[in-house]
């Protein structure tokens, strides 16, 4: 009877296994992540998911690295540092419709669903009287990331509005977060610009505030008007473009906001958050975008895959009271036969170059998209006033008379902005040449990418094979040539 | 771990307590009248749960009897009922078996026995186990194998058991006699036997497809991984690696490439619990850490791989892939058996690895190539070129203060390896254990590669008493692995000794610092990063299984198993200051910690029974759940005071800490059926139905079949007169279907991840698009086999099977624009067909001289039958997977010669005519051409051969293994290629170069390397860089030499034997550059090449 009654024990543990199993044991949740539809429910929430936004763009596929030099290398100004570094197919503008990169294609996409994410949910979010103002700013902020994304594939992928009026196709516009079925066909570079990017930008103008912060790093009213004024001039729309940059100007300096002095000019650089930022995007330790990131990229003892040209070393070190010299430097490797770099000193950082924050928008900018567009307006007065803001306190003892031309305006734009993301842009929407002179340049660099212009196809990325292959209607709307 | 073996020890223990109980011990009430004792013999079988055993024509059981009895013993019970005439024996399982007693001798009247054990070559075995259990004595043979044995009484049954042999029993006749026993060897105990987590199957009686690797011929093999002992030895399994590192992991395949997007591995199952398999490094290394280098190899028995789905389907949502079934060994009754085993040896490349110029040689071809330059691209005067020539080759190809480097003797090395290992075994009465303690170590061709491994094992069974039995397989482990840097990696030895540094490069400065101005390296000198920095993987592992079996009686039994698999794997970095990558940050240490938990308990109940005498039946329906956790933690710091002081804890910046934990879980109901009549007609089926955690509520239930007949037509009345030839000759088939679950714990949830952040603000940001309706991945197995024996000794086995995979598990491309790039969903189907042949042949079988051959020959044919139902075709790189092709093809354009005048590239064109006819038109611009999809890098056929020969104290084998029709991909071309181009000059020149263009009229295959060339071969990915993979290798030799039993009886042992042994011997192939056996997508860039192992070593038994 006792050997009856174990059995009949581990019986019952084995159908204690079994019942204690049954299917909902089976049901186990990650532990690091939520169901979507409920991601967004309270102004806590929609803080974090806008962070999550920041946190894309962080990404060294997006302006951690990629699309901060894509302008420079695709210039005069910047090059790669070798035939194998990682920016070298850009600068040599040697990509294939079947290899070239999807990241910025793919990344700003990333950030238009994550704004419209935010944008379908905040509405219905409760908040008190008290709250309203920063749900409104929230709001604002992912209505900027969705224009500023649009903006960049419309300039990618997209010609310059100027050669065909906005006629070439831009970005598809996606104004909502769409399941994996939906395949959206591109619009034409007009329809980007006066179908979302211009209209949310406006509207994100609106909602956010315009305090300077020293320490979030994040978009406000001026920094997206500032990109408004560019987004105008891009457009070839000037009279906005000088009002919005005016505006910018004004407005940033109510906010406490003023263009570095010639004497503070090299610690503005250095000192996160410093007065003429109006949107740097911030790298910690903790939260940084690592070897990939554009600081280790321009580092001569890191990757050391980008440098100067040596053609633009030679405009820059012309004046060798230019106080921009100071963010240049020659490298510390011993002298070979190979090498004659200079590095650019906008992403180092005291004690870490990974660690350097991105300055993405700065006021001196908005003075040099006055004076362009007051040029383009043959306003005289202002672009003297605007150009020499930033002439002057380059080198106090410097300054420009007379008439100024766009040439003008673009030679300074080009030294003051150097290796931020602007170059190649600006050359081409002003239908001028890019032309890779001087020593420096590679070797097998093709004859098409010594000059280069906007006649030459090349001058946009084919729409990535990726795209093309899993979206039939974009497939019919590559980029002409490609 | 002293800890944990004696908790399992007590609860041994404590359970054996508890239960023990035995028909021995069991009291008897018996009140019959007038009835046969056959009847009373049923009755008291019956109220007792006992069984008797007795044979009708020695005991008289139709005697009719009146028998009343209260509470007596057996030996009471049955000394009343036979009146004293009959005695009896309990057998292991609990069986009564009755004996008639001697009359002449009282049955309390004690004799002594003695005699001789010896095997069939007569030679005396020692430490036979000589008992008697029912009086419940026993001894040991000493090494003459003479044994004595006193206290018996006559008509005893004597057992003899010895590992290996098969069991003897004797019965004692007289007092005092002479036994002299021979024991046979049970060859067939071990291979015969399919053991599965869910009931045994008898190999000759299994309709499905499996192939047995026993332990034997492999266990000098110098190898850390079981794995590899599968290469060459089992048809249709195709080993391949991405690196041979030591401990690296390996890919295993059986019978093709199944799965697009899941696992295409086969299940693992240890002493039949499903393991964790595969690659558990977190050091982010190329190679991998293999977690089966957790296991001693010479502590498994037998490795059986199921490939059709009549076994596997057992294994329901896992074994899609197959299923490698390990067994480790365990002890038999007997005296304790001790062995020792020691080897030593060394390693280097198995084959050339891309040879590169060096010193002198090189200087000179990079002159050449810079008059050349001048000559035939800036037309100058071979005066001129010359000029030229001379004023540039100082600043290219400089001499090295200290003379021409030869990298490869600075960063590479000859391999060594040690192993020691010491096993004990054996049993008593109900107690068998396999104990064994292991230490290897293993140092890899690159300095700082190594792996060095301390393992235990401890396997147990008790048979607590007739109806119960417990066991435990205890596994500790500890595996310590430094990974060099592999693959494309600057400081990387191979890359860089291969490609990146030149002989030019000094590896120190006069003043005795790093070079860090390296021609093409920078500052990147992989010396100082082999000196100071490092990267370590080390695993920890405790396996442990406890199971009981309870027998209700002779037909139904239950089994409970019970396992843990628990390992913590841990991976340590340092980046030192002195070194290029870690200037930035002053030093980077960091640390992580992945802590893998499986839980698997299985319950089963299983019925065995024969009808009538033909017809028998085994059925199982089991219950089982398994828990799998995986926990991971992650922290670095930079900014070190001293670089020689790098802990974790002394960095001063934290840069990163995370962590997650993940889980999943599976639950199964599983049900089988075997029948067969007269071993001749068989059937069988199984049925599981999987429940898993991976899947959405709604769609997580998947059930899994299979059916499988056999004949053993060799057994029907119609073969008689054919038998003499064909002695055993069976058919098998087998169809079913098992599946696979994604890789992805969660896919079919639409998430947010909410661990994103930002300037130290948390973040949330959507990370998966959902699937409800993600299913598994099906696979359906058809099996067809052929088995014969001629005249016992040629055993041929032939196999045809067609594998489908429906449902594929595919990342399905999206458009971008939504945000995402793909999601997981069943579509397509592929296809694997194939044929596989095994014969074993026993040539040569006297005394002292055997010769056996066993030869296996595999062919797979794998094809993608529907892609997402939309596209025909994905382009994947330099590969392409199309509808109609293998699921690994290139694509790529296709190289059509060097041009005699020019010395440039050249490819066809392969436009398509308006027939859809490729034109073959030749261009030197590599745009105008287009790429087509050609070949493979699956073999047509993979082989095996093995030979072993015994002659008197000799043995030797040798395994040959080879595959044809295979093709490799150099992706090292897209890097190494340069034609002298961009940085060509400073880095190595391959020396296939030697044979490039020169001039006008040359005929070759390599191009012009010209310095500053304006082409280069690196760019366009195309079929020059595919190379064939046939080839032939010795994969393993042995050569052993036993002590002769005369010399090493007298010193007590019973075996001693030196032996030779070598992995990778020697090879043959049919392209030269590197080693033939490629990772399985084709692609070889600069990974640690396979090894070529020599070892001596010693082996005792005593």
């Amino acid at each position: 009877m006792m050997k009856n009654i174990y059995k009949i024990l581990i019986l019952a543990l084995a159908a204690i296994q079994i019942c204690a199993c049954g299917n909902d044991w089976l049901n186990v949740e990650p532990e690091n992540k939520i169901e979507t539809s409920i991601s967004i429910k309270s102004l806590s929430d929609a803080q974090a998911a806008v962070v999550g936004i920041y946190n894309q763009l962080q990404s060294y596929e997006y302006y951690g690295a990629r699309m901060t030099y894509y302008a420079d290398v695709t210039g005069d100004d910047m090059q790669s540092n070798g035939d194998t570094k990682r920016c070298a197919s850009y600068y040599r503008y040697a990509f294939t419709a079947e290899n070239a990169p999807r990241s910025l294609w793919e990344q700003p996409y990333k950030v238009i669903r994550l704004a419209n994410n935010i944008l379908a949910a905040i509405d219905k979010v409760p908040v008190n009287a008290n709250q309203t103002a920063t749900l409104n700013d929230l709001k604002g902020q992912a209505l900027f990331f969705r224009a500023l994304a649009h903006f960049d594939i419309t300039r990618v992928y997209g010609y310059p509005y100027a050669k065909d009026n906005g006629a070439s196709w831009g970005a598809s516009i996606i104004k909502e977060a769409y399941g994996p079925e939906v395949k959206p066909k591109r619009n034409t570079v007009a329809e980007c610009y006066n179908n979302l990017i211009i209209p949310d930008l406006i509207e994100s103008i609106n909602l956010m505030t315009g305090t300077k912060s020293t320490t979030t790093g994040r978009i406000n009213k001026w920094g997206a008007k500032l990109l408004l004024s560019r987004v105008y001039l891009y457009k070839g729309d000037n009279a906005n473009a000088l009002r919005e940059a005016e505006e910018c100007i004004t407005g940033a300096q109510t906010a406490s906001y003023a263009l570095w002095t010639n004497a503070g000019y090299l610690t503005g650089w250095t000192t996160p958050f410093s007065s003429e930022t109006l949107f740097e995007l911030v790298n910690l330790v903790t939260d940084r975008t690592g070897n990939e990131g554009i600081g280790y990229l321009c580092y001569d003892k890191g990757y050391d895959d980008i440098i100067l040209t040596r053609s633009f070393w030679d405009i820059l070190n012309s004046d060798v009271n230019d106080a921009r010299l100071m963010l240049t430097t020659k490298g510390t490797k011993k002298p070979t036969s190979k090498s004659y770099n200079v590095y650019i000193l906008k992403y180092t950082n005291d004690i870490d170059v990974q660690n350097a924050n991105v300055i993405i928008y700065r006021l001196s900018e908005a003075y040099l998209n006055a004076a362009e567009a007051a040029v383009k307006l043959t306003n005289n007065d202002k672009a003297l006033t605007y150009l020499n803001a930033i002439v002057t306190r380059a080198n106090p003892a410097k300054s420009v008379t007379g008439t100024v031309t766009l040439e003008r305006v673009l030679d300074e734009r080009r030294k003051e902005m150097f290796g931020e993301g602007h170059r190649a842009f600006d050359l081409l929407r002003n239908n001028k040449v890019i032309a890779r002179t001087g020593t420096s340049h590679s070797k097998v660099l093709p004859d098409y990418a010594v000059s280069i212009d906007w006649t030459n196809y090349r001058i946009v990325l084919p729409v990535p094979k990726y795209e093309v292959d899993a979206n039939a209607g974009i497939k019919a709307q590559q980029n002409p040539d490609w | 771990m002293p800890g944990r073996f004696y908790l399992v020890l007590c609860m041994i223990f404590v359970w054996a307590n508890i239960f023990a109980q035995d028909p021995a011990n069991l009291r008897f009430s018996v009140n019959e009248k007038n009835t046969t004792v056959k009847r009373i013999l049923e009755k008291v079988e019956k109220e007792n749960k006992i069984r008797f055993f007795y044979d009708e024509r020695t005991i008289d059981v139709n005697t009719v009897k009146s028998v009343i009895l209260n509470k007596v013993s057996l030996k009471e019970f049955i000394s009343t009922l036979f009146e004293g005439k009959v005695s009896f024996t309990i057998s292991e399982n609990g069986l009564i078996t009755l004996v008639k007693a001697n009359i002449s001798t009282p049955s309390d009247n004690k004799i002594i026995i003695g005699g001789k054990v010896s095997d069939n070559n007569g030679v005396p075995l020692s430490g036979v186990y000589v008992y008697n259990k029912e009086e419940k004595l026993g001894t040991y043979t000493d090494n003459s194998g003479v044994f004595t044995l006193s206290g018996l009484t006559v008509g005893s049954l004597i057992r003899f058991e010895f590992i290996g042999m098969k069991s003897q029993v004797v019965q004692v006749t007289q007092n005092n006699p002479k036994i002299t026993v021979t024991l046979e060897e049970d060859a067939l105990l071990l291979e015969d036997i399919i053991i599965t987590g869910y009931g045994n199957f008898k190999k000759s009686a299994y309709a499905g497809s499996a192939s047995t690797i026993k332990s034997e011929g492999l266990k000098d093999v110098p190898s850390m991984s079981i794995s590899s002992m599968l290469q060459a030895n089992a048809p249709g399994v195709q080993v391949t690696g991405n690196s041979g590192q030591p401990g690296a992991a390996p890919t295993v395949r059986i019978r093709g490439v199944g799965s697009f997007n899941a696992s295409n591995s086969p299940l693992y199952v240890i002493d039949g619990v499903p393991v964790l398999s595969g690659d558990i490094s977190n050091t982010g290394s190329d190679a991998g850490t293999d977690i089966m280098a957790t296991i001693n190899p010479n502590d498994i028995e037998n490795i059986t791989v199921i490939k059709d789905a009549a076994a596997a389907s057992l294994y329901g949502s896992r074994a899609a892939n197959g299923v490698i079934l390990l067994t480790t060994k365990s002890g038999k009754k007997g005296k304790a058996q001790f062995n020792f085993k020691s080897d030593f040896g060394v390693s280097d490349f198995a084959y050339r690895f891309r040879p590169s110029m060096q010193g002198e040689e090189r200087r000179e071809f990079i002159y050449q190539a810079m008059i050349r330059r001048a000559i035939y691209q800036d037309n100058k005067s071979e005066a001129d070129a010359k000029i030229y020539a001379d004023a540039n080759i100082n600043t290219v190809a400089p001499k090295p203060w200290s003379g021409w480097t030869n990298w490869e003797d600075v960063l590479l090395r000859d391999g060594a390896h040690q192993n020691y290992e010491f096993s004990v075994s054996g049993g008593a009465d109900k107690f068998t254990y396999y104990s064994s303690l292991g230490y290897t170590n293993q140092q890899g061709v690159q300095y700082q590669q190594g792996l060095s491994r301390k393992s235990g094992r401890l396997n147990v069974k008790y048979d607590a008493n007739n109806w119960l039995q417990l066991g435990a397989n205890v596994l500790f482990s500890d595996i310590n692995q430094n990974v060099g840097y592999d693959g494309m990696e600057y400081t990387s030895p191979l890359y860089s000794t291969k490609h990146k540094l030149s002989p030019s490069d000094a590896v120190y400065n006069p003043d005795g610092t790093y070079n860090e101005n390296l021609l093409s390296n920078g500052a990147r000198n992989p010396k100082a990063a082999l000196d100071y920095n490092y990267d370590n993987q080390r695993v920890t592992r405790a396996f442990n299984i406890i199971y009981a079996q309870i027998r209700f009686n002779d037909e139904l039994k239950f089994k409970t198993t019970f396992s843990n698999d628990y390992s913590i794997s841990k991976a340590s970095s340092w980046t030192d200051p002195r070194t290029s990558g870690g200037v930035a940050s002053n030093g980077s240490a960091s640390k992580s910690y992945y802590d893998y938990n499986q839980m698997v308990w299985s319950s089963n109940l299983n019925y065995i029974k024969t009808f009538g005498k033909s017809h028998h039946l085994d059925a199982l329906i089991g219950y089982e759940i398994s828990d799998y956790k995986r926990d991971y933690l992650s922290g670095s710091q930079d900014n070190f005071v001293n670089p020689e002081y790098n802990a974790i804890g002394n960095g001063t910046v934290p840069s990163s800490v995370g962590g997650y934990a993940s889980q999943n879980r599976l639950l199964s109901y599983i049900s089988k059926v075997n029948y067969d009549w007269n071993g001749i007609y068989y059937l069988g089926a199984s049925y599981r139905l999987d429940g898993s955690s991976r899947l959405h509520p709604d769609k997580r239930w998947g059930s899994f079949w299979s059916v499988s007949g056999a004949w053993r037509y060799s057994d029907e009345l119609f073969f008689k007169n054919l038998k003499t030839i064909i002695t055993d000759g069976k058919l098998r088939v087998s169809y079913g279907v098992n599946g696979t679950l994604p890789s992805s714990y969660y896919a079919y949830m639409s998430l947010t991840n909410i661990d994103a952040s930002y300037n130290n603000l948390p973040g949330i940001a959507e990370g998966n698009i959902a699937n409800n309706n993600l299913l598994w991945e099906n696979n359906y197995t058809a099996n067809f086999g052929l088995d014969l024996s001629v005249i016992d000794k040629i055993d041929v086995s032939f196999e045809y099977y067609n594998r489908t995979t429906k449902n594929l598990l595919m990342d399905l491309p999206t458009s971008l624009t939504s945000g995402f790039s793909s999601y997981t969903t069943n579509i397509g189907s592929v296809r694997n067909s194939g044929v596989e042949l095994t014969v074993n042949s026993d040539n040569i079988h006297r005394r002292d001289f055997s010769w056996t051959t066993s030869i296996n020959l595999g062919h797979n044919k794998n094809k993608i039958l529907v892609l997402d139902g939309n596209q025909t075709e994905i382009i994947s790189g330099s590969q392409i997977r199309r509808v109609g092709l293998p699921y690994y093809t290139y694509y790529m354009i296709e190289f059509a010669g060097i041009n005699p005048e020019t010395g440039k590239p050249q490819f066809y064109t392969n436009t398509k005519d308006t027939d859809g006819n490729l034109v073959k038109d030749i261009t030197e611009d590599a745009t105008k051409a287009n790429p087509i999809a050609d070949k493979s890098p699956f073999p047509y056929l993979t082989a095996g051969l093995t030979n072993t020969i015994k002659y008197k104290l000799i043995d030797f084998s040798f395994t040959l293994s080879s595959t044809l029709g295979g093709w490799s991909y150099d992706s090292a071309a897209q890097k190494s290629q340069t034609s002298g181009s961009g940085d060509g000059a400073i880095n190595q020149i391959p020396e296939y170069y030697r044979n490039s263009w020169k001039k006008p009229g040359d005929n070759t295959e390599y191009e012009a390397w010209i310095y500053g060339n304006s082409f280069k071969m690196s760019s366009p990915a195309n079929s020059r860089r595919l190379h064939t993979t046939d080839h032939i290798r010795i994969k393993n030799l042995t050569l052993g030499l036993s002590a002769p039993a005369s010399w090493s009886s007298k010193i007590g042992i019973k075996n001693a034997r030196l032996f030779f042994s070598a992995f990778n011997l020697w090879t043959l192939a049919g392209f030269n550059e590197y080693d033939p056996e490629v990772p399985i997508n084709g692609s070889v860039a600069y990974n640690t090449p396979p090894l070529r192992t020599l070892t001596f070593g010693l082996d005792i038994n005593f």
